[in-house]
């Protein structure tokens, strides 16, 4: 899989968006609304007018038409054809670069096994449930056997146990199919757990890129900072695994129950829009309930 | 909570720890709270975002 490098790309939402995504990698992008999320993947797959370059494998194919890009895009609207069954919707992309009719078979029955939607393959879009319908999605974009997969915000009207799901299915492909993949989110979870860098993208302009945890304990700007919404930064002096993956952890005069991976915690931090504030506490408490 | 109205910025003292905190404004809490009132504060854990030593 190539690595993409996008260089200097400026148009009406993006102001000199430079980024590097390795071959194999999964880089996470986020932002606020209106931040350039979604022109920057239809940049990379040619499908909006820029200047700068995009390059794929040090090559660039800014001159390369959309479908012969090589890229598998998932858009937030996951835009299935209802008419068609899931088994038509996965060929459909093929049948459109001219595959031949064995070789679409063959495609599409390895993208549904990746999927595991082989049983789904006679339904429509409209008996699937919305994880079913994001397999169907994703399925799609990965028959063609891309070079570069773009998923945009593909999660966003799943309920949180289908996420879950989906998140850990996402994980799989990129390691068993190891495509170069750009994700574009607004959840930390998700950034977290799919990505070992998050690109930082604000009024078209990528602001940082580093590790989740770089981003959000070392905020590049206030603008970072601010989109993180995460002031609540607390220096810990001790910390103490107990089990399950926690830490008793020791903040000025709090002791704080907070996720660890067996190491010390050094620092916590805590968005503010979670913090509880209640006047009663009902029925045994919570843990890191204070008075 | 039912989230109805802005969200509304307080900062709470807990523990000689100052935390901020968004409520929206319209809820049944945002409603009942005033400046100065003790409260409890609760940080759900799976909130919480960790940085530990490498």
């Amino acid at each position: 899989m190539p690595s993409v490098s996008l260089v200097e790309i400026r148009n009406f939402a993006l102001r000199g968006v430079s980024l590097e995504v390795g071959d194999g990698e999964l880089v996470t992008v986020m932002g606020p609304n209106g931040a350039g999320k979604t022109t920057l993947l239809n940049v990379v797959a040619g499908l909006v007018e820029y200047e700068g370059s995009v390059l794929f494998d040090g090559v660039p194919v800014d001159d390369v038409p959309p479908e012969r890009r090589g890229v598998g895009y998932v858009p937030q609207s996951l835009a299935l054809f209802t008419h068609m069954t899931v088994w038509e919707n996965v060929a459909f992309g093929l049948r459109m670069r001219g595959f031949d009719r064995g070789e679409i078979g063959v495609r599409v029955e390895e993208a549904l096994r990746l999927l595991e939607i082989s049983h789904l393959r006679d339904r429509y879009p409209a008996r699937l449930s919305g994880g079913e319908r994001q397999r169907v999605a994703i399925a799609r974009a990965l028959a063609a056997e891309p070079r570069v997969l773009l998923l945009d915000e593909p999660f966003n009207d799943l309920d949180s146990s289908t996420r879950r799901a989906m998140r850990s299915e996402i994980r799989r492909l990129v390691s068993e199919v190891g495509v170069t993949t750009l994700f574009v989110t607004h959840d930390w979870v998700e950034a977290e757990e799919l990505s070992g860098r998050v690109a930082v993208l604000v009024g078209g302009g990528i602001l940082q890129v580093g590790t989740p945890e770089d981003v959000i304990f070392s905020p590049a700007t206030r603008e970072v900072s601010e989109f993180l919404g995460l002031q609540n930064l607390l220096d810990c002096e001790e910390s103490r695994v107990v089990s399950g993956g926690l830490a008793e952890v020791r903040c000025g005069g709090l002791t704080i129950l907070a996720p660890c991976e067996g190491r010390r915690v050094r620092k916590l931090a805590i968005p503010p829009e979670k913090v509880v504030i209640t006047k009663r506490v009902e029925g045994r408490g919570w843990f890191n309930t204070f008075r | 909570m039912a989230a109805r109205g802005p969200l509304l910025e307080v900062e709470v003292e807990v523990g000689g720890v100052m935390l901020r905190a968004r409520v929206p404004g319209g809820s049944a809490d945002a409603a009942e709270i005033g400046e100065g009132d003790e409260v409890y504060v609760k940080l759900p854990i799976r909130h919480i975002r960790t940085l530990s030593e490498r």
